[in-house]
């Protein structure tokens, strides 16, 4: 496996050519950052769900959608990229997605340490410096290649993050960015004055190790050339738009087990507010009604109780399966259903919430 | 039939990428084994082929996601996708749920059954479960 150090590329250079490594079934590690900045929303998810599409069209921010797993990013130069692709039948690439992480996931940590960070992996794919998100992976299976993506957050702004989000609220919004920045970090905050560069050479000695054949600077033809056939696949709007299933609520993960969630309350079709909730390693943080005009917090008046609790729970007292999706949806443990629910309901609709 | 810990329903058909077959009348019912969601995790989506697409034996017909990581359905017959589960499109978590039962994905008219089934792995045949082990321990966690 061949290690390729591509520097700064074109936005859709730092997507296309991993993707067509795979697709052609060519091994290697690329390092790389994007020039400018753009969106990426993981294979699963809908474009139209979880961008602010109208308002990155406005300002000219382009946004992507890959063919692994993991949630929406904002990209840009602050960032390095780490990009794995390995046969799925080779005798070195782990079957298992987490074993998988756990391997690949290593010469990042030790590229972290080395700059002095003391980075650990919050399984399955966090890195976590004191305790907070210094980069986000995901991965997938790619033509015959298992292949992962990560990057390492050198410079982020949450404030641009969350304003190219589709967000039901500002309080949504705000909760977003409030959230970001207690869970994440960046090699900047920790460490001032190491760059991108220093990153990127760091990146590139750790990966050395797990890449037998060597370092190139540049990719061989075909897979450019692959790369040049597969954007017209990508950036087809069938592709890019390609609908998810509809959730009446809108959920946002912050990083591995931090979650922020709204969901509509209203009846007969008239929406006049949001339950917000916020978690946390499978607990509520907070639980908030959030009035749809101002989005400011209110007690509500009592018909209001009533009516949310309608919308809550079914005639036999019980969570409406609404809520439990949406718990399912923010990786709350199976187990702690029921008592996440009852906390939910008993806290909405407490005077004063 | 448990194995590890795993059901492994011993009416079914296996193929080797951890799913499930099921005859039924004029059609086979495919789904995903539980040792395959259970080392999922919380089956997030399921995007298939859609109906009257054409699926191959052994060629991947869709994708599952977790949100971690996106892998692929593999198909253990060829033939004609005669129903979509809408179900598991609404709720994947089913997979998860009832993964041989309500969470079965797609029904497939087939054109090769007899040489597909020859592919197939049975549960109770002997050496069923020295590869079934040997695949836990391959996918363990750790």
């Amino acid at each position: 496996m061949r290690l390729y150090s591509l520097g700064g590329l074109d936005w859709k250079s730092t997507q296309l050519y991993y993707h067509a490594m795979a697709h052609l079934g060519h091994e290697g590690v690329v390092i790389c950052r994007p020039n400018g900045p753009y969106f990426c929303v993981g294979f699963h998810q809908d474009v139209q769900q979880e961008l602010d599409v109208r308002f990155l069209n406005a300002i000219g921010v382009p946004y992507f959608r890959r063919e692994t797993g993991g949630g929406t990013v904002r990209l840009d130069r602050g960032q390095v990229f780490y990009q794995i692709i390995i046969n799925k039948d080779s005798k070195e690439c782990p079957p298992n997605p987490e074993r998988f992480y756990e391997k690949y996931l290593q010469p990042a940590v030790e590229a972290l340490d080395a700059l002095g960070l003391g980075a650990i992996v919050a399984e399955p794919n966090d890195i976590l410096v004191n305790g907070r998100k210094v980069s986000g992976n995901g991965g997938g299976d790619v033509g015959e290649c298992k292949v992962l993506v990560g990057d390492i957050l050198v410079e982020f702004d949450p404030a641009k993050m969350c304003r190219g989000l589709r967000t039901p609220t500002t309080a949504f919004r705000e909760a977003c960015l409030r959230r970001m920045r207690a869970d994440m970090t960046t090699v900047w905050t920790e460490r001032p004055g190491t760059t991108a560069e220093k990153v990127e050479r760091a990146l590139r000695k750790a990966y050395l190790k797990v890449c037998g054949d060597g370092e190139s600077t540049s990719l061989p033809a075909n897979v450019v050339a692959k790369a040049k056939e597969l954007e017209k696949k990508y950036m087809a709007k069938d592709w890019l738009c390609f609908p998810g299933p509809r959730h009446p609520w809108r959920r946002v993960k912050v990083r591995d087990g931090v979650h922020v969630a709204a969901m509509p309350i209203g009846e007969g079709g008239e929406v006049f507010g949001h339950l917000q909730v916020e978690s946390s390693n499978g607990a509520m943080d907070r639980v908030e009604l959030m009035p749809l005009a101002s989005s400011a917090r209110t007690s509500g008046p009592a018909s209001a109780i009533t009516a949310i609790w309608k919308v809550l729970v079914d005639r036999q007292g019980r969570p409406r399966k609404d809520l439990e999706r949406l718990l399912v949806d923010m990786d709350i443990p199976k187990e702690r259903l029921d008592a996440v629910m009852t906390d939910i309901l008993e806290r909405a609709t407490r005077p004063g919430a | 039939m448990d194995i590890g810990g795993y059901k492994v329903p011993d009416n079914l058909l296996y193929h080797k990428e951890h799913m499930w077959a099921r005859v039924e009348g004029d059609l086979v019912v495919i789904g995903g084994t539980d040792f395959m969601v259970k080392l999922a995790g919380t089956v997030k989506r399921v995007v298939t082929l859609e109906e009257d697409d054409e699926v191959e034996a052994g060629k991947a017909f869709g994708t599952i996601s977790t949100g971690k990581w996106t892998g692929k359905l593999y198909s253990p017959v060829t033939g004609e996708i005669a129903e979509v589960n809408e179900d598991v499109d609404a709720n994947p978590k089913i997979m998860n749920d009832d993964p041989y039962g309500k969470g079965w994905i797609i029904k497939v008219k087939p054109s090769n059954l007899q040489g597909d089934m020859a592919g197939l792995m049975k549960a109770n045949d002997g050496n069923f479960e020295p590869w079934f082990k040997a695949e836990i321990a391959k996918h363990a966690k750790k």
